[in-house]
């Protein structure tokens, strides 16, 4: 009986520059959702945090914004700052992995968008509207819509938005 | 081919996680935090107060009711605001309202050298008379950044709560 509680746990970044959001296109020869596009992120790992010096006697903190910042800077080459929670899914792939994917936004603050080989082959940043132009992998529109709300100091959870 | 059901055989051993979720709740009319006293049975943190919260599942996604399809993947929404709304509601029988307001996260390895993402959420307290799960905790307070200091609590709670309070009060 394998253990019921184990998951990948993945976090992505919405990124935020000049009220446009980042997208990029996966590569057409990544195993999950290839020529989808999408915004950065990726999976934890414990090589995230088990070599460095632990910040409590037990705990390791700010692994959320710790690893959104290092999954950024390599597959896109930016750096971010305020990173905040935006919303959660959960998902099983097609292999029967259990994933959690929490996503959150942030904001761009210095470097040029420079795409990590064999990961995405395209970007641009555009605004909710634009969005509704690129095969975007489901529920990425809903939760700009989300962040659209979120800057005129609305805060609700995901929900289907008719495009 | 969507998954016919849960399976870790393709998942690399460094990439798999508990994932645990706490809330806290903060109820308006005063401005006060719940917090729960573990049972002294407990292994982890025996008698100390703490918050609701706990483990994501599998039961909790059912691969035959997805909520929504992305190509061959199975989606179910707003996963970690399911799991507190629940755990909340087990663990002291209230109901709490999104949104819910991150707190922030930490990592750790269980004894059993299992290693756990932990994410720490506000929310608001929205009803319900205090239920307390037995054999889980076997007492509760409401309390301000001033009060939780004379409990004693689970590390980092007091400062959860501090910033609880401070996300609403704005």
């Amino acid at each position: 009986m394998e253990n019921q509680y184990l998951h990948e746990v993945a976090i992505t970044a919405i990124i935020i520059k000049d009220g446009k959001y980042l997208i990029t296109r996966r590569s057409p020869d990544k195993k999950r959702f290839p020529g989808k596009w999408t915004v950065p992120g990726g999976k934890m790992e414990t090589n995230d945090y088990l070599a460095l010096p632990k910040d409590t006697e037990f705990y390791w903190y700010n692994v959320l914004e710790r690893t959104l910042k290092r999954e950024v800077k390599e597959e896109v080459g930016l750096e971010v700052t305020n990173v905040e929670y935006l919303t959660s899914l959960a998902t099983v792939h097609d292999d029967g992995a259990p994933s959690l994917v929490i996503s959150c936004i942030a904001d761009h603050i210095s470097g040029e968008v420079k795409l990590q080989e064999g990961e995405t082959d395209a970007f641009e940043w555009v605004s909710t509207e634009e969005s509704k132009n690129y095969d975007l992998l489901d529920g990425i529109y809903e939760e700009f819509v989300m962040i659209d709300k979120l800057k005129k100091g609305v805060r609700e959870e995901w929900k289907r938005e008719v495009k | 081919m969507s998954a016919e059901k849960i399976s870790l055989e393709n998942a690399k051993e460094n990439k798999l996680f508990y994932f645990v979720a706490n809330i806290v709740p903060y109820r308006e009319s005063d401005g006060r935090c719940l917090i729960l006293k573990r049972d002294e049975r407990e292994k982890v943190h025996p008698g100390r107060y703490g918050v609701p919260g706990g483990k994501l599942e599998w039961s909790q996604l059912d691969i035959a009711k997805p909520t929504r399809m992305n190509g061959d993947v199975l989606d179910f929404e707003n996963a970690v605001e399911d799991l507190l709304a629940r755990e909340a509601k087990e663990e002291a029988g209230i109901d709490i309202e999104g949104p819910f307001h991150y707190i922030n996260s930490v990592a750790f390895v269980r004894p059993d050298g299992i290693p756990v993402i932990l994410v720490k959420f506000a929310a608001r307290y929205k009803g319900g008379d205090i239920v307390l799960e037995p054999g889980g905790f076997v007492d509760h307070a409401w309390v301000n950044e001033e009060e939780v200091k004379t409990y004693e609590c689970i590390d980092g709670v007091p400062e959860e709560v501090r910033q609880t309070i401070k996300i609403f009060r704005k």
